[in-house]
């Protein structure tokens, strides 16, 4: 068995009478980078929510052959998550450190008065590989989008886990933010596989393994070049979908 | 004739107490978007300490018992149709109406039935200045109590509000903290009600926290400030109030509505 795999077994989901997965099947083996797409309401954060543990399902889940159905406590020790920022204010202030340092706190028991050198030294790692370093005292409500994003990464990688799930990681980051971003997500699927969504693929076409399409389920499963086909991501998003000298974009999130 | 300020100890007590828990519950209160439920909390206090004195009256029951059990159902219950996805405003709004429907059926009871055993004035303006030994004693008991339940844990209290998912995955269990939050802010609110008053209780849960969040940069500063800011206002509105014969409840909150404005002044 591969030291880094991710394995759903028959996941059905579900919102009231409403099935958003039905009997799901699908194996991902790391390193590497698997781009999720599709449309808004599709369902990628409520995959990636059933395959933390968040919510209840019905079916398997297994991590590197570990069952983490339903158990985000489990799943939490095996996968680094970066939520996706929906514009909200905390209304409260936390800073930068406070964000990274709950990684190493939350698994704790109080009194937490101070933390152990080697902790000390993990924060500080997550920190300066994400570049945010030097805005640590800062509160969240005073950084950029690239910069938020970059903070609740440094948070999934203080435990240096083998599977980061990415829930839309560039929404509300500037141009210059994207690629700098981009750049660091490829960079770690290099040692870790990677689950990222975004409603546009493209950047992340040259370094991604698989591209998993999910609209009420999912649609599609294989390499970019299999799946990035205009027929098929028509079937997706509709009209939203059109071709640039060979280069297929997606200009509106929404479902047809 | 030379000015001369008496200060009972009890009161200090009581309203160093009353200032320190709502000095803690406060910043929570606030990191956890709970401003709704909180705005509310003093009606069920209020209905609560009433339908105690009924019980109480009629049953026998002791009355900080009773009080308590009876916040802690009424303070569940909106918190249980809130998780269950009704809208905090509209959960809370329909709260507000029922209970103050309630509170005025047991009020005009109480009134008409034992006028002469019980006084709900304090619950309603807070009188520190009336508290008996045996007041203190249970304040204190209060204190400890909600103070046990939050200050160990206000790091996951607070990170709940900021990203629910994550301490999920960190191996906290969220809907365990959101239980003790309950039923600190339930036992609080009804077990200070007599030393702070039903209006007041308003101003001391939601202002310090509103207040330090505005001030700080950090989580550990808007704590720290919080809880200072609330003993502040608390000591201070007691001093004035002392000083100037104004009803302490009402002066605490208007100090703590002046530093609310100081920092709005100040801004982030």
């Amino acid at each position: 068995m591969s030291a880094l795999t991710l394995e759903v077994r028959g996941l059905r989901v579900s919102y009231g009478d409403e099935e958003i997965f039905s009997n799901e099947e699908f194996r991902l083996e790391g390193p590497g980078l698997v781009v999720v797409m599709g449309p808004n309401g599709a369902g990628k954060t409520t995959l990636f929510k059933a395959l933390l543990g968040l919510i209840t399902v019905k079916g398997k889940v297994l991590i590197n052959g570990e069952d983490v159905t339903g158990r985000p406590e489990r799943a939490g020790k095996l996968i680094g998550y970066v939520p996706q920022w929906k514009g909200e204010d905390y209304g409260f202030p936390v800073s930068v450190r406070e964000i990274v340092e709950s990684a190493i706190a939350l698994r704790r028991r109080p009194p937490r008065l101070s933390f152990p050198k080697d902790e000390r030294e993990r924060i500080e790692s997550a920190l300066r590989r994400m570049g945010v370093d030097d805005i640590a005292g800062k509160p969240l409500s005073e950084l950029s989008g690239g910069q938020r994003q970059r903070v609740f990464i440094a948070r999934a990688l203080v435990w240096d886990p083998s599977i980061l799930i990415m829930d839309e990681p560039l929404t509300a980051v500037d141009p210059m933010g994207r690629v700098d971003l981009v750049r660091m997500i490829k960079e770690m699927s290099s040692s870790k596989l990677v689950m990222v969504s975004s409603h546009d693929p493209s950047m992340f076409l040259d370094r991604a393994k698989l591209i998993m399409v999910v609209n009420r389920g999912i649609v599609a499963l294989g390499p970019p070049d299999q799946v990035i086909k205009e027929e098929l991501l028509s079937k997706v998003y509709g009209r939203s979908v059109f071709i640039v000298e060979k280069c297929v974009h997606v200009v509106d999130g929404y479902a047809i | 004739m030379p000015f001369e300020l008496v200060l009972d100890p009890r009161w200090i007590i009581v309203v160093g107490l009353a200032s320190i828990v709502y000095g803690v519950l406060s910043p929570v209160v606030v990191a956890r978007r709970l401003l709704f439920l909180a705005g509310a909390l003093p009606h069920s206090a209020l209905l609560s300490a009433l339908l105690a004195i009924i019980t109480m009256n009629l049953l026998g029951c002791p009355f900080e018992i009773c009080s308590i059990v009876f916040s802690l159902i009424l303070v569940s219950t909106v918190s249980l149709l809130i998780s269950r996805g009704v809208r905090p405003d509209s959960a809370t709004a329909i709260f507000v109406s029922v209970s103050v429907s309630l509170t005025t059926i047991s009020l005009y009871y109480i009134l008409t039935a034992f006028p002469m055993e019980t006084s709900v004035w304090s619950y309603i303006i807070g009188d520190p200045l009336l508290v008996t030994w045996e007041d203190v004693w249970f304040t204190i008991a209060v204190s400890a109590i909600v103070l046990v339940l939050t200050v160990p844990f206000l790091r996951e209290h607070i990170l709940i509000g900021v990203d629910r998912d994550f301490v999920r995955l960190s191996g906290v269990r969220a809907s365990l903290y959101d239980a003790m939050m309950v039923a600190s802010l339930a036992i609080a609110t009804v077990g200070l009600l007599k030393a702070v008053g039903f209006v007041v209780e308003h101003v001391m849960v939601l202002l310090p926290g509103i207040t330090a969040s505005a001030l700080a940069k950090s989580g550990r500063v808007a704590v720290i400030l919080g809880f200072l800011l609330s003993l502040a206002g608390g000591l201070m509105g007691l001093l004035i109030s002392v000083a100037t014969g104004l009803a302490p409840s009402g002066v605490i909150g208007i100090v703590m509505l002046g530093f609310y404005l100081i920092s709005l002044l100040r801004g982030r």
